[in-house]
């Protein structure tokens, strides 16, 4: 089985990840594990200790690699979880959903947001002038009589 | 869901007429028949086109009159649009849609048109209650291609924008800009002086509207808009010239400014003759004797006559020169500012339809105001220059307008201009999934806000100030009256007890008191028929109407007598005190400016509670008001002051209604009385005093102690606010007809006697309690009206950009999660079509709860 190992500079959530430096190597199932979190034995390759992202094209998913541990006879086996956002990228991205927080919004919305930094005890205080009623002055008294 | 009948008719008017009956002026719809295709007129509010394939009309089927009433005019007020994506997608939408709904058409709008390059295309746009779809045809008018979008939910008034791309797909609104309307004129070749042989009059185009494309326009300008592939021009909602008419001066729409020619019209002489029917007859016009429009729209062929100012057109891709890519928009509306009539021509019974821009619009700017309604209504940009709706980069510049789409995506006719157009939310729109607005989520008629009547006020009784005498006076005038008061009664000499059988030489008893009071007064006491006194924190002069004699004076009528010139005590004159006369309305009322207030953020801080707004109404105090309430709104107050006793109540109004007021007590009474009893008394008994001591005892004797004068004075102090109306005031006037009953401590007497300045505030010095209820504080307040705002502001250091990527802005959007960028948390996905094992769905549904990056 073949495993392409990749450095991903990416933050883990990104949806859709740059990868490079991929090599290509034979690997085979480090006993009994999953596809969502395997462990895979390969030959011993100094180089690929920067690596920390495979993908298994017979398992068409993409993994993290969580750790690689070097075992006696220039073996390693390095173990993974899946992505889940990069193998399924192209079909998360036409799901429906709702999104509550986003970046590309760019400014505050209409939704109020409690994690905006806002001074809790100092306000801005305008003060408009919206007409004044009446003169001062003049004949202010009111007399009546019968 | 209910009909709104108000809106659309009960359903058994609606009808779809026989197209191939003739014409019935008796019977409505009415209808003309045009070359190969025909035309409904519905009720002559509203017109349903149809396409020259009669098969396809349903006969005596009830129709929905609602797509004939919207686009268009205030009776279009709610007005929907729904904007369709680009792509297969879309039509992949349209066609489950179909599929679900089983859609009949109740109505049927046709395009049919035949151009060069590509042979005859026919265009059909369908209505039913839930949809709006375009079924296409090619010219074997087989193997059609439907597109079915979702409209606005029965029965809103809607525009329903389908733009079909015929051969392609339907664009959406993001990729373009939107709607530039462009107002110019334009006369074609058919438009001439020409008497041997009179064309009937073709265009006289004055509405075109580009659509742009690139939305970026206002971050990227259009390098070369002539020959790239920016734009889109041609749509229609042109005027024409309704009728075979000669112009004599044609020279004068020469000019393509518009500016120049708004104090021009048209001039025809008789017309020679009618115009031949061909096959490119629109209009075929009788006589008429001024500058008679008729609005239809632009196009090479076959006619297209949906009404309104953009009513129906269609939008090629000119900009290369090449490809003639055809949009269709379907708008269908009525405006009572488009006049029908039929008459004989030749023996053929010939439909018009026309408008004068003078009678029906008021003038050319007038007309360009409504015109820029009418656009507004699509909710997009538009702007009224030819040339730079191609050229101008910008949209927030000042050619540039935009139409307002309230939250609900309806549009209601306004629009922003410039810089403003950055406070709409189409600004923000950079693809279709951005637009907020869901059809199948658009509330009910009925659900809306009902309109509002407008708060009017009983203006109350004009002659509220008759019945009594009221006078408008000074300090001065006040001060006057007191020295007055003061001269006539103060007696010359000692006060003895009644019943003294030796009245000493030069002293008075009570009794010869009272008997010259009678003889004097008639009576009456003066001061018994003071009814009131109120101090006003402002000149009452310039808020009250005042007697015939104003500005001259007047002595002031108190009962029998008045404040003439008058003999006092000893023979001497008392001078006469004189006033102003107020008649009329007992109400002094203010009204202040409209203001509007608008959103400082525009976004969450503008609310509560983090923005707070008070308002500090004079004489009144502070009242909150709900900030929420007042964006977008004018806020007035409207102060009502009630002269007589000094009571008033402030309305504040939000635009005509009145959704909040405040008692307040403008007034402050003025306790003249007061002073006057501590004069004549302490007087009397300081004359009494000096005389001798047995005197002063006798005096003393009589009037009373101490606890028997100061109930006195309390009595005739809480009158002033006791009882109700002017009828209360009395008591606190009343005094010296009471000399001789009450007691009046000497001491007392003194101090005020000494008190020699006689103050009329509020507070007067040397006086005790006035009135509970005047607000005496308040008397030195601000005249003014004034708005506190209280805004939060951000923490020093905040990063937009640092907070959306790391936090993210709040939202609540729904889309594909693709449509978003960058950091998003959602709250939940619709996670069909995603071939995951179940373990790995949990996953993605909490990556997506926690945040990814796209």
């Amino acid at each position: 089985m073949d495993v392409i190992l990749y450095k991903c500079d990416d933050d883990p959530r990104t949806l859709d990840k740059t990868l490079g430096d991929g090599v290509t190597r034979k690997c085979s199932v480090y006993g009994q594990c999953s596809v969502v979190a395997p462990a895979l034995l390969l030959r011993y390759d100094a180089t690929l200790l920067q690596h920390n992202y495979m993908y298994i094209g017979d398992w068409h998913r993409y993994y993290k690699i969580d750790n690689i541990s070097v075992d006696r006879g220039e073996q390693m086996i390095v173990t993974g979880t899946v992505d889940v956002l990069q193998t399924y990228n192209a079909q998360i991205k036409t799901c429906p959903a709702t999104c509550i927080r986003n970046e590309g919004v760019g400014r505050p919305t209409y939704i109020p947001d409690s994690s905006l930094p806002l001074y809790p005890d100092s306000d801005y205080v305008t003060s408009l002038s919206l007409g004044t009623y009446g003169e001062s002055g003049g004949l202010q008294y009111f007399l009546a009589t019968k | 869901m209910a009909i709104n009948t108000a809106i659309y008719g009960t359903p058994d008017t609606w009808r779809v007429w026989d197209l191939n009956s003739n014409y019935d002026p008796k019977q409505a719809p009415r209808y003309v028949n045009f070359t190969g295709s025909t035309t409904a007129i519905i009720d002559d509010t509203a017109m349903l086109k149809v396409g020259r394939s009669q098969d396809k009309v349903q006969l005596n089927t009830p129709i929905d009159n609602s797509i004939a009433m919207i686009g268009v005019d205030d009776d279009c007020s709610l007005v929907h649009q729904t904007w369709h994506k680009r792509g297969t997608s879309v039509d992949e939408t349209f066609a489950v849609q179909m599929k679900r709904n089983g859609v009949n058409p109740l109505a049927w709008a046709w395009r049919y048109g035949t151009y060069s390059n590509y042979n005859s295309i026919a265009t059909m746009l369908m209505y039913d209650r839930q949809h709006a779809w375009a079924y296409n045809q090619d010219y074997e008018y087989n193997n059609p291609d439907i597109y079915i979008a979702p409209i606005a939910s029965y029965p809103m008034q809607s525009v329903h924008v389908i733009f079909v791309q015929v051969y392609k797909d339907i664009e959406s609104t993001k990729q373009h800009g939107g709607w530039f309307m462009d107002l110019y004129t334009y006369l074609n070749g058919h438009l001439e002086n020409n008497a041997t042989s009179p064309k009937w009059c073709d265009q006289y185009r004055i509405i075109r509207a580009v659509y742009i494309r690139d939305l970026y326009r206002n971050k990227t300008a259009v390098t070369d808009p002539e020959t790239r592939d920016e734009y889109y021009r041609g749509f229609g909602g042109d005027l024409y010239i309704a009728g075979p008419m000669i112009l004599n001066e044609l020279e004068e729409f020469t000019d393509p400014n518009r500016k120049e020619q708004q104090n021009r019209v048209l001039r025809y002489s008789q017309p020679t003759r009618a115009a031949t029917s061909s096959s490119n007859d629109r209009f075929i016009s009788p006589y008429r004797p001024d500058d008679y429009l008729g609005i239809t729209l632009s196009s090479s062929s076959t006619p297209n006559l949906i009404f309104g100012s953009i009513a129906y057109g269609y939008v090629d891709c000119s900009g290369t020169g090449e490809t003639y890519d055809l949009y269709y928009m379907g708008l269908v509306g009525h405006t009572d500012k488009l006049h029908t009539e039929f008459y004989e021509d030749n023996g053929n019974r010939r439909w018009i339809w026309w408008s004068s821009i003078d009678d029906d619009f008021g003038g050319l700017d007038q007309f360009i105001q409504y015109c820029h309604k009418q656009v507004a209504y699509l909710g997009g940009f538009f702007c009224d220059s030819y040339d730079a709706a191609q050229k101008e980069p910008y949209l927030d510049s000042d050619y540039f307008y935009l139409g307002t789409i309230d939250d609900d995506g309806v549009t209601h006719g306004a629009y922003t201009q410039g810089a403003d157009n950055k406070t709409q939310k189409q600004w923000e729109w950079e693809d279709f999934e951005q637009n907020t607005y869901d059809p199948n989520k658009t509330p009910e008629a009925a659900d809306k806000e009902q309109p509002s009547d407008p708060y009017t006020f009983d203006k109350g009784n004009p002659n509220g100030l008759a019945g009594a005498f009221y006078y408008l006076c000074d300090s001065d005038i006040l001060s006057n009256l007191q020295l007055w008061a003061r001269d006539i009664v103060d007696p010359p000499g000692p006060f003895v007890k009644p019943g003294t059988l030796e009245v000493p030489e030069g002293s008075y008893s009570p009794e010869e008191l009272a008997y010259d009071i009678e003889r004097r007064f008639n009576g009456s006491y003066p001061f018994d028929n003071i009814l009131s006194i109120q101090w006003f924190p402002f000149d009452l002069s310039r808020e009250l109407s005042q007697g015939p004699d104003f500005p001259d004076l007047n002595v002031i009528v108190l009962g029998n007598t008045t404040t003439s010139a008058i003999e006092n005590w000893y023979g001497g004159s008392v001078m006469a005190v004189n006033a102003r006369h107020a008649v009329g309305s007992q109400y002094v009322v203010f009204d202040s400016e409209a203001h509007t207030i608008d959103e400082y953020f525009n976004d969450f801080r503008d609310y509560t509670p983090y923005t707070s707004m008070d308002l500090v109404i004079p004489w009144h105090g502070t009242i909150s008001i709900d900030p929420g309430q007042w964006y977008g709104h004018s806020l007035t107050t409207k102060m009502v002051i009630d002269v007589i006793t000094g009571a008033s109540t402030t309305y504040i109004m939000r635009d005509s209604i009145v959704i909040q007021s405040i008692d307040g007590h403008v007034g402050a009474s003025v306790p003249l009385s007061i002073r006057n009893i501590g004069d004549f008394a302490s007087s009397t008994i300081a004359s009494s005093q000096a005389l001798n001591d047995q005197r002063y005892n006798n005096a003393r004797t009589y009037i009373g102690d101490a606890a028997g004068i100061a109930g006195g004075i309390t009595m005739m102090a809480a009158g002033a606010v006791t009882g109700n109306g002017v009828a209360a005031m009395v008591g606190g006037i009343s005094l010296v007809n009471q000399i001789g009953k009450v007691g009046l401590d000497v001491t007392q007497g003194e101090e005020q006697y000494k008190n020699k300045e006689f103050s009329v505030g509020h507070a007067p010095s040397g006086s005790t309690q006035v009135s509970s209820a005047t607000p005496a504080v308040s008397q030195y307040a601000s005249r003014e009206l004034r708005l506190i705002i209280k805004r939060p502001h951000l923490l020093p250091g905040y990063n937009a950009a640092t907070y959306g990527s790391s936090v993210g802005f709040a939202c609540n959007k729904q889309g594909t999660v693709g449509s978003f960028s960058g950091l998003s948390i959602f709250s939940g996905a619709d996670l069909e079509g995603v071939n995951a094992t179940d373990a790995e769905k949990q996953m993605i549904y909490s990556r997506l709860q926690a945040g990814i990056i796209i």
